[in-house]
């Protein structure tokens, strides 16, 4: 009887271990989609197309991005910089752990490579589309990634800013951005 | 007891083999034939504008939280990315004219180092994009 349960037991493990691992509803629009539309959205007052996106272009040269692909027809400049990640509170948090492991054991172990889990650099990622709206606008939505590795160079978070500053931010610079390529400064 | 100890050993070795055992995955073996993939992974729509389905088709994409990597209109495809917890999700769309009056949308996406090759996960796709397209053609920004 004992070995009738084990076998069940194993069964259940192997057809577990089995499964695809793919979570369900990758594909579904959530609840927030359209107030994120509208974060990552803004419609500009003419139907010059690649005017916009020229001045996007330029603004992202100007924030040190560099073009990593782009298409025009389609309305897309898709960009990228690199940046320093480092932040003093992990390199403080992690100096504090060297210290209390080395009190800890009489010595610092090797081992113990704290300021290998400090973030090193970021990559951050940035699409511009636009499309034609109704009477003679245009309106264009930017998405933006963060890709952070730490000292060991591995890549170690990923994530996709959706904080509504980072996209103020942005559209408050694009909008003068715009101005200026129109004044043809 | 020791008969259950090793029996427990048994166990946990079949487990921890369970997807290990037969021939390696070959670079482009696929779980279903490819008419099934391509069943599942196309829908056609009723419009001659292949440029408006493309540019729908980005605009779903980020409506599904994806940031648009690349497109190429002549081509007709677009890829895109997005991050679900640790692992990334890529998708690459084409769009191309089936007959005279529709386009045949054909998407393919990969979680982590799975091709995602279930039916509901693309008719959730679909659907997304059936309601994008509703939307701009609402004027909703």
């Amino acid at each position: 009887m004992r070995f009738l349960r084990i076998a069940l037991v194993a069964m259940s493990l192997m057809l577990v271990a089995c499964t695809n691992n793919v979570p369900r509803g990758l594909l579904r629009t959530s609840a927030d989609t359209l107030a994120q539309r509208r974060t990552q959205s803004r419609i500009f007052e003419t139907s010059d197309e690649k005017m916009l996106l020229s001045a996007s272009a330029a603004l992202l040269q100007d924030l040190g991005f560099n073009l990593d692909d782009s298409e025009t027809e389609l309305g897309l400049v898709v960009a990228s910089n690199k940046i320093d990640a480092t932040k003093p509170g992990q390199v403080m948090a992690a100096t504090a752990l060297v210290i209390l492991s080395s009190l800890n054991r009489h010595g610092y172990d090797r081992e113990d490579d704290f300021y290998g889990d400090v973030d090193d650099h970021e990559r951050i990622r940035a699409s511009i589309v636009t499309r034609p709206a109704a009477a003679r606008s245009t309106i264009l939505r930017v998405t933006f990634q963060r890709l952070i590795w730490n000292k060991r160079g591995e890549l170690s978070r990923v994530e996709t800013i959706d904080d509504q500053k980072s996209y103020q931010d942005f559209f408050a610079k694009l909008s003068k951005a715009v101005y200026l390529q129109a004044e043809g400064l | 007891m020791k008969k259950l100890f090793l029996a427990s050993c048994l166990v946990l070795t079949m487990s921890l083999t369970a997807c290990a055992v037969g021939p390696q995955r070959g670079i482009f073996d696929t779980d279903k034939t490819q008419l099934q993939l391509r069943s599942i992974q196309s829908r056609t729509f009723e419009t001659i504008d292949r440029e408006r389905t493309l540019r729908n088709v980005i605009a779903t994409l980020q409506d599904l939280g994806f940031v648009i990597e690349k497109a190429d209109n002549g081509l007709g495809a677009v890829t895109a990315s997005k991050f679900v917890g640790t692992q990334e999700l890529r998708m690459t769309v084409t769009v191309r004219a089936n007959g005279q009056k529709r386009m045949l949308v054909r998407a393919n996406a990969q979680y982590g180092l799975s091709p995602i090759e279930d039916a509901e996960t693309y008719q959730d796709f679909f659907h997304s994009m059936e309601k994008s397209m509703y939307l701009a053609a609402e004027g909703v920004s």
